[in-house]
C-alpha cells in the first residue's frame, strides 16, 4: 500500500467521521427541541395512562396503592349496573348504565347533529346573510358545556322553561313535565340539547367543505342536466365526504367524554337513580365521591380511552 | 377522423335581443343591450378584454344567469326561463370542471347518466367519443392524474357526448401551454367542422379569435363593438377601440385636427385628406348616419377632432424625406428584430408608432420619415366611429 493510499484511505475515514459528526449533532438538535414537548407529554398524558393501567390492577384504600388483586377491578366495574345494566337494557328501562348511555348519545347524537349540520351548512350556502346565520348556530358550540347544561335546565324547568311554554301555547299541555328529572325521557331531552349545540360544529366544517368545491363544478352539473337531488348525490355528497367522517368521529369523541351537560342537570348521580349517568360521570363519582373507588374510578377512564383514542388515532393519520 | 355517427344534428340558431345583465341591483352593468345572432352551425368566437363582459354574455346563453332585459331565442323559441338542460347548451369551463371523484369515463358518460341513458349505450357513445378525442387509453383514470391537454380533451368529450344543439366554451385553451394551445385550436376547428354544432367561444386571445371564428364578436365594457367575419374585422375595423385592439402590434393611431381637407397632425406633419376620403368606398356606416357618403360626413363638420389609423404592415419606413405622398416625422426608438420582420418603435408627437419592416434600414434616435398609401388609412371621427 502506497503512502497515497494511506493519506485517501485517512481522508475517506475522516469524511465519514464527519458525516457521522453531523448526523449526530442533529438527532443531539432534534432531541433538544423535542424535549419541552415530550416532557408535558409524558407528564399529562403518558403518565397517568400507564399509572391508571397498572393501578386498574391493584386494590386501593382510598388514594393508596394496596395490593395486586389482578383482574377484580376490572370485572367488578364491568359487572356493575352502573356500568352496564343489562336486566334494565333488556326491558328498555333506564338506568340502563353508563356505557349504554353513552353508546345512545353515540347512535342519536352522532348521525343527528351531522344531519343537520349538512343541512343547515347547504341551506346557508348561497343564502344572504349567511355569516350571520352560521355565526348564530355556531354561537352555541362556543358556549361552555357546562353552561349549556344550565340553560338547558332553564329551557326544561317545569315552570318558567320555553319548551313546556311552548307546549302549552301548541296546546298540547299533556306532555308537560320536568324533562330533566322525568327518567324515562330526560336523556333524550339532555341529547337534544347536545344535538343543537353540536350541530354548530358541524355545520362548520360542513360549511368550509362546501365553500371548497369549485362553482364551475356545480354549474357544470347543471349544465349537464343533473337537477338539485343529483347534483347533491352525484356531487356535492362524495366531496364533502372525507368531511363526514371527521364531523362523525369528533362526534363521537365528544359525546364519550360527556360530562358537564349530565352533570349539570343530574349532578354527581348522573340524574334520578343515574338514569342518564354517563362514564365521565361514573369516574367522578367513583374517584372523589364517598365511597371513593379509585380502582374502578382506573377502570372506567380505561375503557373511555380505549373507544375515544382509535377513533383520535384514526383523524390524526388522515390525509 | 372518420365520420362520427353519435351525433345526430339538431342544429339551433341563438340570437339575444336588447339582453342587459346587471348585478348588484343595477350598481354594475355586466352587458348592455346586446344584439346577436348566431346561425345554424356557425362558430362564432366573443373576443375582449378581461371584464369586457364576454363569460356574463355566455352564461346567459347557457342559462346560468338570467338576463335583467330582453330576450334569448334558440330558434323561435324564447329560452328565457329554461334551465341549462332545458336549453340543451353544453359547455366546456376555463378551469374544465372536471368531477375530481369519477374516472374519465364516468365524467363523460356523466350527462347520460343523467338523461337516464341505459348503461350499454352510455358505454358504447363514450367509447366512441374518446376514440375520435384520443383520449381511449385513458378512461380509467381520475381527472387528477391527467394532463392539462389530456383534461381539456376529456372537457370537449363530455360536452359533445350529448349531442348538444349550442356548445359553448369558455375560454377552453388559456391553461394550456403555447404549443399544446395551437394544436387543440387546430383539433378543436376541425371538431367543429365535422360535427357542425352551433357553436359559441369565448376568448381574450385574438389569435384564437382570428383563426378559429366564422365570425367575431368585439366586446368592450359590456358593449358589443363590432360583429365580422375575421378578415373583415382585420380589414375594417367599426371604432377606433377595435382598430387599437385587433391586430399585433395593434393599429397605430394619430389624434389630428381637421382643417377643410387636410388633418393636422401637430409636429409630425399634415395628411391630405382628398386621398384618404377617396380610398376604398365613398360609403361608409357611421353610428348616426347610416350609408352616409364619406364625403358629406366631412362636409358637415369641416372641423373637428380626427383620428389617422396606420396598420404597422402598411408603413414605409426612410431616412430621407419622400418628395410626395403621406408622410409622418418622427424619431426611431427602438428596434425589435422578431425574425420574420422587424418591429421599429417611433417616437411621433410623444406617442410610440409600430412599424414592421423588412429590413433594417434605420438606427436609433435616426430622425425618419414614415410613409403609407391612401388605400391603407382609417379615419377616426371624434367619436370613434370609423368614417373613412
Amino acid at each position: 500500500m502506497s503512502l497515497r493510499d494511506h493519506i485517501d484511505g485517512f481522508t475517506g475515514d475522516h469524511k465519514l467521521g464527519e458525516d457521522l459528526n453531523v448526523d449526530r449533532e442533529k438527532a443531539i438538535a432534534i432531541a433538544v427541541f423535542l424535549v419541552p414537548g415530550l416532557t408535558l407529554f409524558m407528564i399529562f398524558s403518558v403518565g397517568p395512562i400507564v399509572y391508571s393501567a397498572i393501578g386498574s390492577f391493584y386494590a386501593w384504600d382510598t388514594f393508596t396503592m394496596q395490593d395486586f388483586v389482578g383482574l377484580d377491578n376490572w370485572i367488578r366495574s364491568l359487572t356493575d349496573p352502573l356500568i352496564i345494566h343489562w336486566s334494565n337494557i333488556r326491558e328498555f328501562q333506564y338506568p340502563m348504565g353508563a356505557l349504554t348511555h353513552n353508546l345512545l348519545w353515540v347512535v342519536v347524537h352522532v348521525p343527528a347533529s351531522t344531519f343537520f349540520g349538512l343541512a343547515l351548512a347547504l341551506l346557508f350556502a348561497d343564502l344572504k346573510g349567511r355569516r350571520i346565520l352560521r355565526s348564530m348556530v355556531f354561537a352555541g358550540f362556543t358556549v361552555p358545556p357546562i353552561v349549556i347544561g344550565l340553560v338547558l335546565m332553564f329551557i326544561y324547568d317545569p315552570q318558567a322553561g320555553i319548551f313546556n311554554e311552548l307546549l302549552r301555547v301548541l296546546d298540547q299541555g299533556q306532555w308537560v313535565r320536568n324533562w330533566t328529572q322525568s327518567p324515562q325521557v330526560a336523556i333524550y331531552a339532555l341529547i337534544a340539547g347536545g344535538i343543537w349545540v353540536h350541530t354548530g360544529f358541524s355545520m362548520l366544517l360542513y360549511s368550509s367543505a362546501l365553500s371548497a368545491i369549485d362553482p364551475s363544478l356545480i354549474e357544470s352539473a347543471k349544465v349537464d342536466g343533473a337537477g338539485p337531488w343529483r347534483r347533491f348525490w352525484d356531487i356535492i355528497w362524495p366531496l364533502v365526504k372525507p368531511v363526514t367522517a371527521v364531523v362523525v368521529i369528533m362526534g363521537i369523541i365528544w359525546v364519550m367524554r360527556m360530562f358537564d351537560i349530565v352533570y349539570a342537570a343530574g349532578g354527581a348521580a348522573g340524574g334520578p337513580n343515574h338514569a342518564y349517568s354517563v362514564l365521565g360521570i361514573e369516574v367522578y363519582r367513583a374517584a372523589f365521591r364517598p365511597e371513593i373507588d379509585y380502582g374502578m374510578a382506573m377502570v372506567v377512564a380505561l375503557i373511555q380511552l380505549f373507544i375515544v383514542a382509535p377513533l383520535a388515532l384514526y383523524i390524526a393519520r388522515m390525509n | 377522423m372518420g365520420s362520427f355517427d353519435v351525433i345526430s344534428h339538431c342544429m339551433t340558431s341563438v340570437s339575444m335581443k336588447d339582453v342587459s345583465k346587471y348585478f348588484d341591483g343595477g350598481n354594475t352593468v355586466a352587458n348592455y343591450r346586446l344584439n346577436l345572432d348566431v346561425a345554424d352551425g356557425e362558430f362564432l368566437v366573443m373576443l375582449g378584454p378581461s371584464g369586457c363582459g364576454k363569460t356574463t354574455a355566455l352564461r346567459l346563453i347557457a342559462g346560468l344567469e338570467q338576463p335583467s332585459d330582453g330576450a334569448i331565442y334558440f330558434g323561435d323559441e324564447r329560452v328565457n326561463s329554461r334551465s341549462p338542460s332545458d336549453r340543451n347548451v353544453a359547455m366546456v369551463f376555463q378551469n374544465y370542471a372536471l368531477y375530481p371523484h369519477l374516472t374519465v369515463a364516468e365524467n363523460i358518460g356523466y350527462p347520460l347518466k343523467v338523461r337516464g341513458i341505459p348503461p350499454d349505450d352510455r358505454d358504447r357513445k363514450v367509447e366512441e367519443i374518446t376514440e375520435l378525442l384520443h383520449i381511449e387509453d385513458q378512461v380509467d383514470k381520475k381527472p387528477g392524474a391527467l394532463s392539462g391537454g389530456q383534461r381539456q380533451r376529456v372537457a370537449l368529450a363530455r360536452a359533445i357526448v350529448r349531442e348538444p344543439s349550442v356548445f359553448l366554451l369558455d375560454e377552453p385553451l388559456s391553461n394550456l401551454d403555447a404549443k399544446l394551445r395551437q394544436e387543440m385550436r387546430i383539433e378543436l376547428k376541425r371538431l367543429q367542422n365535422e360535427l357542425d354544432i352551433t357553436t359559441i367561444y369565448v376568448t381574450h386571445n385574438q389569435e384564437e379569435a382570428m383563426s378559429m371564428a366564422d365570425t367575431v364578436v368585439v366586446m368592450n365594457q359590456g358593449t358589443i363593438q363590432q360583429i365580422a367575419p375575421p378578415q373583415e374585422l382585420y380589414k375594417r375595423p367599426r371604432t377606433a377601440w377595435v382598430a387599437r385592439f385587433i391586430g399585433s402590434p395593434p393599429m397605430n393611431l394619430f389624434q389630428g385636427t381637421r382643417h377643410n381637407g387636410s388633418i393636422d397632425l401637430g409636429e409630425a406633419g399634415t395628411v391630405e385628406l382628398d386621398g384618404v376620403m377617396d380610398a376604398d368606398e365613398a360609403v361608409v356606416e357611421t353610428a348616426n348616419q347610416d350609408d352616409a357618403s364619406a364625403a358629406s360626413v366631412l362636409a358637415n363638420s369641416a372641423q373637428g377632432d380626427v383620428a389617422v389609423g396606420i396598420r404597422p404592415e402598411d408603413l414605409a419606413l426612410s431616412a430621407t424625406q419622400p418628395s410626395s405622398g403621406n408622410v409622418i416625422e418622427g424619431t426611431v426608438d427602438t428596434i425589435e428584430p422578431m425574425g420574420e420582420y422587424i418591429l421599429v418603435n417611433i417616437s411621433v408627437n410623444d406617442q410610440i408608432v409600430n412599424a414592421k419592416v423588412s429590413e433594417w434600414t434605420v438606427s436609433t434616435d435616426e430622425r425618419v420619415y414614415l410613409t403609407f398609401d391612401d388605400d391603407d388609412a382609417y379615419l377616426y371621427d371624434d367619436n370613434g366611429e370609423l368614417v373613412g
